[in-house]
């Protein structure tokens, strides 16, 4: 009966392996962790019929470190905006007018790298005193992982109200955002794989935005 | 007192998987296939695969048995892409969302017959942990309560050899409201192995 004792916590050992080991996994490509957030000021858009935009013609990007930036996708990031912000009607404005445009949009950028390690499954590499008695010592367990470093980025696209400039605390005048998204994601190495969901992303952010499509 | 006796050396029984003889003790270890209901499946539909049941328990007489049952059930589905609205809010992409059930419960059986294939009915009340889990980009949210619960279940017992058996049930977990997290149920059809005495 011994034997079946044995079975039995085999079954269940075995059982608790299958268990951790067939975990779901989630996200497996780059492009399965983006998401695009965005939120729009409504009283704004029932008050205004938004015909002309100035669009900013360079991508902000927020970081102390402005010489190491990679301004690969700068042009894309800007026609795909440009192209979107066309197709819902708004029309560029005219910048030799003293009139100013009636939304302003600016693009801009920030980065971040996170690491960290997942325990693995712990793993013995050798027992010395196992048959060896009185040796006293043994190597330390090695418990199996990796270590992991990711990238995110996140790309905000903010349109703010020109006419209504206000002052903040310090003296600064400021334009009222009245729609903003954020495009996050990990950024993988993949030139074509970045452009391609660079514009995706934008275009989802006009697509779900609903006053931009009465 | 003879009550808490009971459920003392159940306890004890279930944790070492000594048993004092043929009729008295036994552990079970089976593997569950679990169908959410409810809320459940509103948040996760697909069945899960990854469960399992460990239980012990004491035979009163020939056919009452109390028993600590504790089980892990994983539900996982991978949404596919998808826009979320809230007024003037909106959030798109893929989710990946799960619940890992653990069910502690306490209750009885009753075991028909004498020997064979005996069929039994049982029930059990007691604590079930959660962990309501959806991720969305490289961000998540985990909902982690405790639910008073109940589960009536169907099932069988066949020993085919001296203290060592097939279990087979179906069991409905039910889980009241705890926190954020409304009420969780699921359906499980359990098969696995009974051992008692002798060993």
């Amino acid at each position: 009966m011994k034997k079946v004792k044995f079975l039995f916590y085999g079954i269940f050992l075995l059982i608790a392996v299958i268990m951790v080991s067939c975990y779901p996994g989630g996200a497996e490509y780059y492009s399965d962790t983006d998401i695009v957030a965005t939120d729009y000021d409504s009283a704004f858009f029932a008050t205004h019929t938004v015909q002309t935009y100035y669009l900013v013609d360079t991508v902000a990007y927020l970081t102390d470190d402005q010489e190491d930036v990679d301004h690969t996708y700068d042009a894309l990031i800007l026609s795909t905006i440009r192209d979107n912000l066309n197709a819902i009607g708004y029309q560029p404005a005219d910048t030799s007018s003293a009139t100013p445009p009636d939304v302003l949009v600016t693009a801009s950028v920030t980065t971040s790298t996170s690491v960290g390690w997942v325990p693995g499954y712990p793993y013995y590499p050798y027992y010395p005193w196992w048959g060896y008695p009185g040796w006293g010592w043994y190597y330390p367990p090695y418990y199996g992982g990796y270590y992991y470093s990711f990238s995110t980025g996140t790309l905000f696209i903010t349109m703010g109200d020109p006419n209504d400039p206000q002052e903040d605390d310090d003296g600064n005048i400021q334009f009222p955002v009245v729609w903003t998204s954020a495009f996050n994601g990990m950024l993988s190495s993949s030139t074509q794989d970045m452009k391609s969901r660079i514009e995706r992303s934008i275009n989802q952010a006009f697509a779900q935005t609903k006053v931009f499509h009465k | 007192m003879k009550k808490f006796k009971i459920i003392i050396i159940s306890v004890f029984a279930l944790i070492t998987g000594v048993s004092a003889y043929g009729q008295g003790f036994y552990t079970n270890l089976g593997y569950d296939i679990s169908f959410p209901m409810g809320n459940t499946k509103d948040f996760v539909s697909p069945a899960s695969f990854r469960g399992f049941t460990f239980s012990g328990g004491y035979f009163i007489n020939q056919n009452i048995a109390v028993e600590l049952r504790w089980s892990w059930h994983v539900f996982y589905d991978d949404i596919p892409f998808d826009v979320y609205e809230e007024g003037s809010r909106a959030i798109s992409g893929k989710q990946y969302r799960s619940i890992n059930a653990f069910p502690v419960t306490f209750g009885g059986k009753y075991v028909f017959g004498d020997s064979g294939f005996r069929p039994y009915l049982g029930f059990g009340v007691g604590p079930y942990k959660t962990r309501k889990r959806t991720e969305m980009g490289i961000y998540y949210v985990e909902h982690r309560n405790w639910h008073f619960g109940l589960t009536p279940e169907a099932g069988f017992i066949y020993n085919f050899a001296s203290g060592v058996g097939i279990m087979g049930n179906v069991r409905y977990d039910y889980m009241m409201k705890a926190g954020d997290v409304g009420s969780q149920g699921n359906i499980s059809l359990s098969l696995g192995f009974i051992f008692s005495g002798g060993y």
